[in-house]
């Protein structure tokens, strides 16, 4: 009798936290080690995106300095298409010379401005999650 | 001979059998912070020349949730809107105006979010010091112009949330 209270109490524990997660935007791990990559001079840092937002499929990577500036970088995909509820791990690629200025790298959702609307007057979300370099 | 080979596999049977039930379920529990988008925000129009997310003017609050599971890892930097990223040709101008405050918390502790939080310009930033779910609602007016009516059609406006590590 205990073992199937605890299963129903774990059953709703878990179904509510899916519920809880339901549109969410995040980026892993939070903090990153930029590693050598296999070409020299240029170094790599992996990461992964989950997108729980079933409002956006498209998300933007950025790499960026202290003060938010954009740095440059080389990946497979700028733009990743990320459908809901999928995952996507990715390398970012940045030069030896760049590596010691690199502090945030960052996914941004990107917003159909039309497709979004849900009324004749709205607001949308935009999500921006970074992870920043050890 | 026999029986006491029988029996000898069957005793390693069964502790293979045993082995097999150990089946180990691991976990990694890491720091991460994720934006959750609760309500959509829907502008109220109560003048001709204003739109506002009050619900007493017929608006509906954005209502964001950020969900971090490491306390003291992450700051949430929130942006109420200073511009339509779509609408209709406008030929004055609009003043936009807007406040972003804690609505709900998941932990009683982080009620010194809405004191401790720093404005600037059209952003606000909160240190999200405690591990659990914090929502924040965002108020956001835009006035056409001096006693203009906005003209007739769709206007989008984006709230922008952002998780940025310590």
């Amino acid at each position: 009798m205990k073992q199937i209270l605890l299963c129903i109490v774990l059953g709703v524990i878990f179904v509510g936290c899916s519920v809880i997660y339901a549109a969410g935007h995040q980026l892993t791990p939070t903090y990153p080690e930029i590693k050598e990559s296999h070409i020299e001079n240029v170094y790599v840092v992996k990461l992964e995106t989950l997108n729980r937002r079933e409002d956006v499929r498209f998300f933007e990577i950025q790499v960026l300095d202290k003060d938010m500036n954009p740095i440059m970088f080389a990946t497979t995909d700028r733009i990743i298409s990320l459908p809901y509820l999928s995952r996507k791990n990715f390398s970012v690629y940045v030069r030896k010379r760049d590596v010691k200025q690199v502090v945030y790298v960052c996914t941004v959702s990107k917003l159909n401005r039309l497709s979004d609307a849900e009324s004749n007057a709205n607001t949308v979300i935009a999500s921006r999650v970074c992870s920043k370099i050890k | 001979m026999k029986k006491f080979l029988a029996t000898t596999a069957l005793v390693i049977m069964g502790a293979s059998a045993a082995y097999a039930n150990n089946t180990n379920i691991q976990g990694n529990v890491q720091s991460r912070c994720s934006i959750v988008t609760e309500t959509s925000g829907v502008y109220g129009n109560p003048t001709a020349d204003t739109l506002t997310t009050v619900a007493t003017d017929g608006g509906v609050l954005p209502i964001i949730r950020v969900d971090v599971i490491q306390a003291d890892s992450y700051k949430v930097k929130i942006s109420w809107p200073d511009s339509f990223s779509s609408s209709p040709t406008l030929t004055d101008s609009v003043v936009w105006d807007g406040e972003i405050e804690v609505s709900a918390v998941s932990d009683a502790n982080m009620s010194s979010y809405e004191t401790d939080k720093v404005e600037y310009n059209n952003h606000t930033e909160y240190d999200l010091t405690l591990s659990g779910s914090t929502w924040f609602k965002v108020t956001s007016t835009a006035e056409y112009g001096v006693d203009k009516s906005f003209p007739g059609g769709v206007y989008t406006a984006i709230v922008t949330s952002e998780c940025i590590p310590k």
